[in-house]
Parts: structure tokens; sequence; C-alpha cells
């Protein structure tokens, strides 16, 4: 869900369905998946099935942050601590 | 976390999740969007005849629409990080929900709201029984503050570690303490390697 996805950039313009091509004009910049749906009105069950098709032909990546498997450490999170304090 | 780099060579920020669970009308959507950068992104709809009797307005009145589906914020710390706060329905039937979003979570805020302060003990079993750790933030709304925290920490039965504080959902200052509370408690968690 807070996965980001960004549009690989192409020169040629795609030929991809009218829903792809709505997809990718919002993860010009990284996005997650979650702004995506909102974005895009899609429900977030048919978005993962449409960026799974847009991975599948190269036109997106997709990078999950290492804190959804771990935990930051202790350094990270004074770090969040100071900028949430500072916000 | 040197991060990756997205194709136009600009970092792709790690993203921290924080889930809100609260009951209908607790305040849910006010808690997101006083501390999101970007107006939160949600769907709302209104309740319809049809959930009289299922979902219970008792004491909320003055409520005509009640989030039904997932709505989140985002808090840009710099370019590398990302805060996202997910609101979630807190009643049980919605655990489906809550099963996605503890995954991988920082942390969790149970929103209460103390005139129905039975709707958070779902809430608080399930982050509880998932060693998701949470803070209890207790909603004040206007005239309500007539519970002290400690009051609410016996009625919710709350363990010694959880802290439980009181919040104004509206006040952005307010709801920063209540996610810096949630952060220094999980770096307690980390430093002390429970």
């Amino acid at each position: 869900m807070t996965s980001q996805v960004v549009a690989v950039p192409s020169v040629e313009r795609l030929e991809v369905d009218p829903e792809l091509e709505l997809i990718l004009s919002v993860c010009v910049r990284p996005v997650s998946v979650a702004e995506v749906a909102s974005r895009s009105g899609f429900p977030l069950g048919v978005l993962r099935v449409l960026l799974a098709d847009l991975l599948d032909q190269g036109h997106v990546m997709v990078h999950t942050s290492d804190w959804e498997r771990c935990r930051p450490d202790a350094q990270t999170l004074r770090s969040v601590l100071k900028r949430i304090r500072e916000l | 976390m040197e991060g990756s780099v997205a194709p136009e060579g600009g970092p792709v920020p790690d993203t921290l999740k924080i889930v809100v669970a609260g009951g209908f009308g607790a305040g849910k959507t006010t808690l997101v969007s006083a501390l999101s950068e970007v107006e939160s992104l949600h769907t709302e709809e209104v309740m319809t005849s049809q959930s009289v009797g299922v979902d219970d307005l008792d004491g909320v009145e003055g409520k005509t629409t009640t989030t039904v589906a997932l709505d989140f914020g985002r808090i840009t710390l710099d370019a590398s990080t990302v805060v996202y706060l997910f609101g979630t329905p807190g009643q049980r039937r919605f655990s489906f929900m809550w099963e996605e979003l503890a995954q991988g979570a920082l942390g969790a805020v149970v929103l209460a709201d103390t005139r129905r302060l039975a709707d958070s003990f779902d809430a608080i079993d399930f982050f509880e029984s998932r060693g998701v750790p949470f803070v209890v933030a207790v909603n004040c709304f206007d005239g309500q503050l007539t519970h002290r925290a400690e009051d609410v920490r016996v009625a919710l039965d709350v363990a010694e570690g959880v802290p439980v504080l009181l919040c104004d959902a509206r006040e952005r200052e307010s709801v920063k303490e209540v996610v810096v509370e949630l952060v220094s408690l999980v770096l307690r968690l980390e430093v002390s390697g429970a």
C-alpha cells in the first residue's frame, strides 16, 4: 500500500490501454500505491492487478521500503522524531 | 538506507506507515487531515438508512456522513522519508483491513471517543495480539474535556506501557504530539530490544 511506484520514461509513445495510461500519468514521480489508487479512482484490488501488468511490461518500477520488513533502527527513529517535531 | 533511484534520477523515498484506528465518528479523517501535507485522500459515503442498526450512531448524532473506505495522509519528512497515516474503521468487521495495514506498520494510534469507548476495544485487542506498538489518543470534542487520560486507561484496561493521551484531532500541534508519542514509544521498544 505504501510501496512507491514510478513510471519508467519512454521515448516512444506507449501503446497501452487507457486505464494503464491513466495510471502511468499519475506516477511520473514516485508515488505510493495508495495514492495511485486514490488519484486514478481504481479500487485498490483492481489497481494492484493493473500495476502488476505494467510491472510485467517494464513500464513501472516498484520500490518497497525495507521498513516494511523490519522496523527502522534507533538512529533513524531519532531523526524521524526530530523531523516530526520540526513540522 | 541508501534507497533506490528513480528513473529520472531522484531518490525513491522510504515510507513509514502509521495506522489510525477508531470507531465511526471518532475523528480519524480529521486527525489525518490535521497533519497531512495534502488534503487527506479518502472516500466518504453518506451512510444510508440501510446501515441503521448496523452502525450504531448513539451519541454521535451530529455526524451525517461516515468514512467507509480508507483515508490517508502524507507527511514528507525529507527527500528520502515519507510518513503515511492511514485511517481505518475501528469495528471488528473491518479487521480484514487492519491485517493488511498492520503489515509493516511502524505503529498505530487508537483514536478513542469517550462517548463510545467500547468502539476501541477491538482495535486495542488487535494491535496487542499482533505486537504492533500503539498509543491511545482520546479525542476531546468541544466541551468534552471531562475525562482524564488515566480514567480512560482504566476504563479500556490498557497495559501500563501503552501511552494514553488526550488530543484534539482538529489541532495540528495536538496531532503532532500524538505521533511524537507513538514514535517515542517505538524508539523505547527498539532501544530496550523489545
